[in-house]
Parts: structure tokens; sequence; C-alpha cells
């Protein structure tokens, strides 16, 4: 499965377009039209996810989250759903100079809280484990966690 | 004065022996006493064997330790430290911008993360804080977490 995020302007917008595309992608709440699943979207973390769908002979999963909202997470770590997420290494696929420097932030509030974390003195794989586990405190995905770290140093 | 000999047992238990000899029983084989738990091991019991930690890392500058808050404060500073995503991508980067590009509904921000994504193996970026002029620290940074000096000081 690969996993990607969109990034738009105008959920609202984007969903009439993609409805139009790509109904099948949708659950049910498709009838409901793109104001319903906009306003789903808003909910918790700002993401809306369609799942399991077949593209291009590859099964992927993609998240659309308003620009507005994907900043400010980055900025604030409102929710650190997705900030948290991008932590890690990801791969850009299309580029936007807001998000960029606001991920930019979000990478240097990491680095800081994971010194904040940390002892004097520590080991970089202390550091790494640090920063790689701050999405992840507080919930129970700790096999997640120790197979993407293990992965990290392969 | 012969030793006491076990009728059943080809030699003379070890205590029966040194007691009649009027020397102390040997001491047990000691063990190499194990170092105490650090930090991440008490955490994560398990993980820093398996992550094979290094040396300890300090934050230094010129080979002398520099705090914590000097190296937080250089970041918080926001001049030191340019950030740059870097991953490999374990999903080719044309199949994923392939992927993007099936969408009609425009796209203004777009990454894969997860399993479509691999850390690079061989980066050589280091995090460097850098006070004007100076280098304050440099450690391998998480592979998501790719902290690069800027072109230029500021």
């Amino acid at each position: 499965m690969i996993d990607l995020i969109f990034a738009v302007h105008d959920p609202v917008a984007w969903h009439a377009a993609n409805l139009r595309q790509f109904p099948t992608h949708y659950s049910g709440l498709r009838w409901l039209g793109p104001r319903a699943v906009a306003a789903v979207q808003d909910w918790g973390a700002g993401v809306y996810f369609n799942t399991l769908v077949p593209l291009l002979d590859c099964q992927i999963k993609y998240g659309v989250v308003s620009v507005r909202r994907l900043e400010h997470d980055l900025r604030t770590w409102d929710t650190l759903y997705l900030s948290g997420r991008l932590h890690k290494p990801v791969t850009v696929l299309r580029d936007l100079p807001s998000i960029r420097s606001a991920l930019d932030a979000n990478r240097a509030s990491a680095l800081v809280t994971a010194l904040l974390l940390l002892p004097e003195r520590f080991t970089t794989a202390e550091l790494l484990n640090t920063i790689v586990a701050l999405s992840y405190t507080g919930t129970g995905r700790r096999a997640k966690f120790l197979l993407l770290l293990d992965s990290a140093r392969a | 004065m012969m030793a006491w000999r076990h009728p059943t047992k080809s030699g003379p238990p070890r205590h029966f022996t040194s007691v009649f000899q009027g020397r102390p029983p040997p001491p047990p084989p000691r063990r190499t006493p194990s170092p105490p738990p650090t930090r991440l091991a008490r955490r994560l019991p398990g993980l820093e064997g398996r992550l094979g930690t290094g040396a300890p890392l300090a934050l230094t500058h010129g080979g002398r330790q520099v705090s914590r808050i000097t190296a937080i404060m250089a970041l918080l500073a926001g001049r030191q430290v340019a950030t740059a995503a870097a991953a490999a991508s374990a999903t080719s980067s044309a199949l994923l911008a392939r992927l993007v590009r099936q969408f009609d509904a425009p796209i203004d921000y777009a990454l894969a993360y997860g399993s479509a994504v691999k850390p690079q193996k061989n980066h050589d970026a280091k995090v460097r804080l850098r006070a004007p002029g100076r280098w304050r620290k440099s450690v391998s940074p998480h592979p998501g977490l790719l902290l690069q000096a800027p072109a230029t000081a500021s």
C-alpha cells in the first residue's frame, strides 16, 4: 500500500472534482456530496482518507487535508498527526513554498523537543529514538515505532 | 590426611575437600557486572541492544562541550539551521509522480510516506547548529530529519 497525502487549498472544490472522476474511491458518504465529505474531513486531525484504492496496478491510500490545516499543524502541533508523520522520512511529490517553510519549522521543533527531553550527553540512537518517538508518545503503536527505527538503522 | 571420598562419585565433593584441607571453599564463578541500564534501555527494554548505541554524543564546539540550552537557543534563533527533507524512495519517484498525476483535481502539495519511502542509507548530511561563523554541533541525524548547513553564513 502506498500512502499519499494531498494538501489542497479548497477541499470542497477538490472533493467535488474528485467525486466526479473517482466516485468509487469514496465510501457511502459520497451520496451526501462534497460539502459533507469536506465537513467530515475537518473533524479530528483534518484529514480525509480514501483507502484501498487501486490505481496504476498499485494499491494506494490517500489523505486529503487543507493547506491551511496542514500548515497550522506543522507550526503548532495542534494534533501532531500529520506533523508527527513528517518527522519521519517522506518523499515530497509536489511542493508548495509555504508548506516547505512550515515543514522546516516542524523539524526544528522536533529537534528542539528531543534535545529538551534528552540528558546532557546522549547517543545518536537516543537522539533518533526521541525524535521518532515524539508522535508515538501516548499511543499503543510501539511495535510500529520499533520497526521504523529498525528500518532507519538498516 | 586422606580426604573423604563420596562412595558413588568419582571425585570428592569440593566443599568436603576444602573443609578437610582447611581452606575456604572457592568462591562461585563471578559474573561480570552488567552496566547500569541507560535511560534508553529503561524506557525501551531490549531496544538498545538492537540499535547498538555508540559512544556518547555531546554538543561540542571546537572540542569543548556546550550546553543544550546553547544549542537550542541557536536553533530557535532560526539563523543557524537550514533543513531539507531527504529520503530515497523505495517506490520509484516516477511512479509516485504518475500516481499523483492521475488526479484531475488540482493538488497543491503532495507527499508519500510510510512503506513507500525508505530512508537513505549513506546520507552524509549533518546537524549543524551554527552561530555566526562557528559550528556548534555536528551529529548524525535521523534520516527524516536531515538538517543541513545553510549554503551561506547568515
